[in-house]
């Protein structure tokens, strides 16, 4: 048992951080071995924003990281901003590269370094435990954006660390990221196809995989909708599993419909939750929700130039 | 008598233990105000009593139930109604999966849509839907009548072993040895009472409506229908 969240704003901005940790924090009752989410914003400068992970919190501060991790990032692009909160270093730069070389040369600053999301909007923050101190670390329900997603985790399968937290960053694709419930049992024949193309994966969970399966399926130039399509069948298992672009939000649900997932769709908003309590506690007043079907596959587009109040459902 | 209880200011199980003194001392109409979608309102309700759920409730609303009416106001999470024996569950909006899973008796009606497996192993009791039903509905299903006003998803009636099936809309996919039965004049007449009752005529026209039912090829193994069997198991 996992519990997964998203929301996504039609029309303008809005405080998502402050809804989706509502949500999480009564989610938190179906998984509370970590709690994490994936916010959509936009900064202010630069045109890459980078967190990466350094360091577990129980170990001392004995190393600069924000100073080192800044200084190799400085030699790809220019760095308008860098900041160490909690496990994190963020940054915020210029750069026009390679993501996954860019990624690397972060992650060979020291043992334990991950990156956990690039993008132009997308941050992904992810701790132990539940997420009402992780707000309070984090500053979560203070962010503005677009959308986001949100996971709270009952680890099955692979490590219970920060790590193989959700949500996953589809690397080295920007902007991508996944929350999933369930379990993806053609898992290991899956990575090693996609590894034989040349995707990297950076844990053990099995949830990575959608990640990088509907990150590969676009590169071929497939819509995210047409790539969710194809996942129902490419994966097996039991999955309910959200996935977020710079401009697009969705869900696909399992052929045997094992996992739920409760969808309330208003003028202003889309919301999702694994139970409609935890919509709840995000919207105060009745929603009028339905319970994704077996199969569904379903996508939101923000229609890209700045919220013309257009958003393209499918 | 009339009695309310703020769910907001309660845990769920004060909830139920008051509902219960409630019905000890007396009352006969309870109102559970800001229900907000909480989990296990309800159950185990041994008694003739209408509850009234202000607004949405959570999972297993109803369940066990023997004797009591329950109006949701709002949508029901998954097995509204569980293992029910007797009683009626009405739901004014949608519910999710698992709808009236095992029920012996009682009626459930939900006015919106049903998720997947609707009426799983149904024993007995009447289910109507005034809108579609998901995967698997009537999945093993043994005894007893389901109705539904829109569409079925694939797997409508898998491996049930008795009990009918009616379905207003279009079947995606009959499951596993659940065959489309004749109507009779006796069918037209049940559905225009039962839709009556409920307000659902204008759901559907009878005349619409297919009977689905139990082919009685898996009552028995039979080497003859060998795939069948692989294919159900």
């Amino acid at each position: 048992m996992c519990g997964i969240a998203g929301i996504l704003f039609k029309h303008h901005e809005q405080l998502i951080g402050d809804f989706l940790i509502k949500m999480l924090a009564d989610l938190n009752r179906r998984g509370f071995d970590s709690t994490g989410v994936a916010l959509y914003g936009t900064p202010s400068e630069g045109n890459l924003v980078v967190r990466v992970k350094v360091e577990e919190e129980a170990e001392a501060e004995t190393v600069p990281w924000e100073g080192n991790i800044r200084a190799i990032a400085q030699q790809f692009g220019e760095v308008r901003q860098s900041s160490r909160v909690g496990q994190y270093v963020r940054l915020v730069m210029e750069y026009a590269g390679d993501y996954e070389t860019l990624a690397r040369a972060l992650e060979a600053s020291g043992n334990g370094v991950e990156v956990f999301s690039m993008g132009r909007h997308l941050e992904i923050i992810k701790q132990m435990g539940c997420a009402q101190p992780m707000d309070a670390v984090y500053g979560i329900s203070t962010f503005m954006g677009s959308h986001g997603l949100g996971h709270t985790r009952m680890a099955t399968e692979s490590r219970v660390d920060i790590s193989h937290s959700h949500p996953f960053w589809a690397r080295p694709f920007p902007d991508i990221s996944v929350v999933h419930n369930g379990h993806i049992t053609n898992y290991y024949k899956l990575r090693r196809r996609l590894e034989i193309k040349g995707h990297r994966f950076s844990t053990g969970n099995d949830s990575e995989v959608i990640a990088v399966y509907i990150a590969d399926m676009m590169q071929q130039g497939a819509t995210l909708h047409e790539a969710m399509k194809n996942s129902v069948t490419a994966l097996d298992g039991s999955f309910t599993y959200l996935i977020a672009t710079a401009d697009s939000i969705g869900y696909a649900r399992d052929q045997f419909g094992t996992k739920p997932l409760i969808v309330a769709e208003t003028d202003d908003f889309v919301a999702v939750a694994s139970e409609e309590i935890a919509l709840r506690q995000a919207f105060p007043y009745e929603l009028d929700t339905r319970e994704a079907a077996a199969c569904e596959v379903r996508t939101w587009n923000l229609a890209q130039s700045a919220y013309p109040g257009v958003v393209y459902a499918q | 008598m009339t009695a309310t209880i703020d769910c907001a200011r309660h845990t769920t199980r004060e909830i139920n233990m008051t509902i219960k003194q409630l019905i000890a001392s007396g009352e006969t109409e309870i109102h559970l105000l800001n229900p907000a979608a909480r989990h296990n309102l309800g159950v185990a309700i041994f008694a003739p009593v209408k509850i009234v759920v202000e607004g949405s409730a959570g999972y297993y609303c109803g369940g066990m139930n023997d004797g009591a009416s329950f109006h949701i106001k709002g949508n029901s999470g998954w097995g509204v109604g569980e293992c029910m024996l007797s009683g009626e569950i009405v739901v004014e909006r949608n519910a999710a999966s698992f709808t009236g899973a095992s029920i012996r008796g009682g009626t459930v009606v939900v006015r919106g849509h049903a998720g997947a497996r609707t009426g799983i192993s149904q024993k007995g009791g009447l289910i109507i839907v005034g809108g579609d039903t998901g995967y698997m509905t009537g999945f093993m299903m043994q005894k007893g009548t389901m109705i539904i006003c829109g569409n079925a998803a694939e797997g409508l009636g898998d491996s049930m072993y008795a009990g009918t099936i009616y379905v207003g809309g279009e079947i995606a996919q009959q499951g596993n040895d659940a065959v489309i039965k004749e109507m009779t004049e006796e069918d037209h007449r049940f559905l225009a009472g039962a839709l009556a009752h409920y307000d659902l005529s204008d759901r559907c026209a009878i005349s619409n409506f297919k009977k689905i039912g139990s082919g009685g090829k898996l009552h028995n193994f039979s080497k003859a229908d060998f795939e069948l069997w692989r294919v159900a198991m």
